[in-house]
């Protein structure tokens, strides 16, 4: 019985010694984590350091050609990722076959779907054609070059160049607020010689891929973030998603007015435009194997008779019909080639009706294809 | 009374002051960004209708 008591007493002391050790031991973990010192001040920095540099390190031109749109869309309608990711694409292309390139503003975007131009490719026998469709919401002609700059040298195809009379509206100043939204995840070495052109600067380059993107990412770090999280981001999608059937009656009024005054604007800054488009060009036919073809991009009638806009889209047809047959050039407009009403838009210019977006795909495939056709030179 | 091992209560302790500097360092980075995102002004461009 002595023996036994003296063996418990023997084993509080242990269990007590222990729990002491311990309860020392979290004392000077808490105290430690709660107590600034040079140790915790150290780990900090370089934590931050690591956290800051590692996705300079991570994110690449390689990491974005690969893993770009299940990392860095916003949504489903964040164009300027998609179209970043897909001319990032078309940089590194190194095949053989004729490419198709589509650029221009959304209502090129809404009329031209990948789908339907391969299949009507296809039904005029290219079946191998690979079409890039670099296409983004409000993309000025700028943006356009900076996507034809993606184009690598050795590529034989067609460039669609998507304009509209608003593509000849924009001046340095609107140009200057367009490039410091950073909606590029690329650098063009074209885009910024044609910003200096306009009296602007071009963003900095540091030449660490992140840092001369940074706008681009920074306006996307929620977005990266959540991606991250959910282990995908939004789907890839080339047309706008989530539209209503047509835009009610005082937004229809607002864009209206707000075009209206754009456009009377078209005379007096089209020659902008008009001369970075005719460079743009010139360098595709002397450095790629690539035809460039200006394509007109469809527009509501009821827009035009509305707002009184039929005079300069019949200037800019004629400028545009000039400018091609001065330069050899082809222009496909899509207003003369398809029929299309005002009930086949959901709003002034973009196309709600999947028939018409099919037969201008269709129309567009039909021009092309002898181009496409052309033995390699 | 504490009979705790001095080497490892000093190991404790530096632990904490580790996880203190690393929970400082995720907290500052990702402020950091955070101003560096409102400072630039950084927005995905939006669709506006035209």
């Amino acid at each position: 019985m002595l023996a036994m008591s003296h063996t418990v007493r023997a084993n509080d002391a242990a269990d007590a010694k222990r729990n002491s050790a311990r309860s020392g031991r979290i004392n000077a973990f808490v105290d430690g984590l709660v107590s600034a010192s040079p140790l915790s001040a150290a780990v900090m920095v370089v934590t931050m350091a690591i956290l800051l540099s590692l996705p300079a390190i991570i994110i690449t031109p390689g990491f974005m050609r690969d893993h770009g749109l299940q990392f860095v869309p916003d949504d489903r309608n964040d164009f300027d990722a998609f179209s970043s990711v897909r001319a990032m694409q078309l940089q590194n292309y190194r095949g053989t076959e004729p490419i198709i390139v589509i650029v221009g503003a959304s209502t090129t975007r809404d009329a031209l779907a990948s789908d339907h131009l391969s299949a009507a490719l296809a039904s005029n026998g290219m079946r191998s054609a690979q079409v890039f469709k670099l296409t983004g919401s409000n993309q000025s002609l700028w943006d356009s070059i900076a996507m034809l700059d993606a184009i690598p040298p050795g590529a034989r195809g067609v460039a669609l160049i998507g304009v509209t009379p608003g593509s000849f509206t924009v001046n340095p100043e609107r140009l200057r607020a367009s490039a410091s939204q950073g909606r590029h995840a690329f650098r063009s070495h074209t885009y910024d010689d044609e910003l200096q052109r306009m009296g602007i600067a071009p963003a900095r380059r540091y030449g660490i891929y992140l840092f001369d993107n940074l706008k681009f990412f920074l306006a996307r770090s929620h977005a990266i973030a959540r991606n991250i999280m959910h282990g995908g981001a939004p789907p890839y999608s080339e047309r706008i998603v989530g539209r209503a059937t047509s835009v009610p009656p005082s937004r229809w009024r607002e864009v209206g007015e707000y075009l209206s005054t754009r456009f009377r604007s078209y005379d007096d800054n089209r020659h902008y435009g008009e001369a970075a488009l005719e460079r743009a060009l010139a360098r595709l036919t002397t450095s790629t194997g690539i035809i460039p073809v200006v394509v007109e991009a469809p527009v509501n009638p009821r827009f035009v008779t509305e707002f009184n806009q039929l005079a300069v889209f019949q200037r800019h047809a004629e400028r545009m019909r000039n400018s091609a047959a001065k330069h050899g050039l082809r222009v496909i407009n899509l207003n003369d080639l398809v029929d299309m009403q005002a009930a086949d838009f959901f709003d002034w210019g973009h196309l709600s009706n999947e028939i018409i977006v099919k037969r201008c795909s269709q129309a567009v495939a039909a021009a092309i294809a002898d181009l496409l056709s052309q033995p390699e030179s | 009374m504490t009979t705790a091992n001095p080497r490892i209560t000093s190991f404790a302790h530096q632990l904490g002051a580790i996880v203190q500097g690393i929970v400082l360092g995720v907290l500052l980075a990702i402020a950091l960004v955070q101003l560096a995102v409102m400072s630039s002004a950084a927005q995905v461009f939006r669709y506006q209708g035209y």
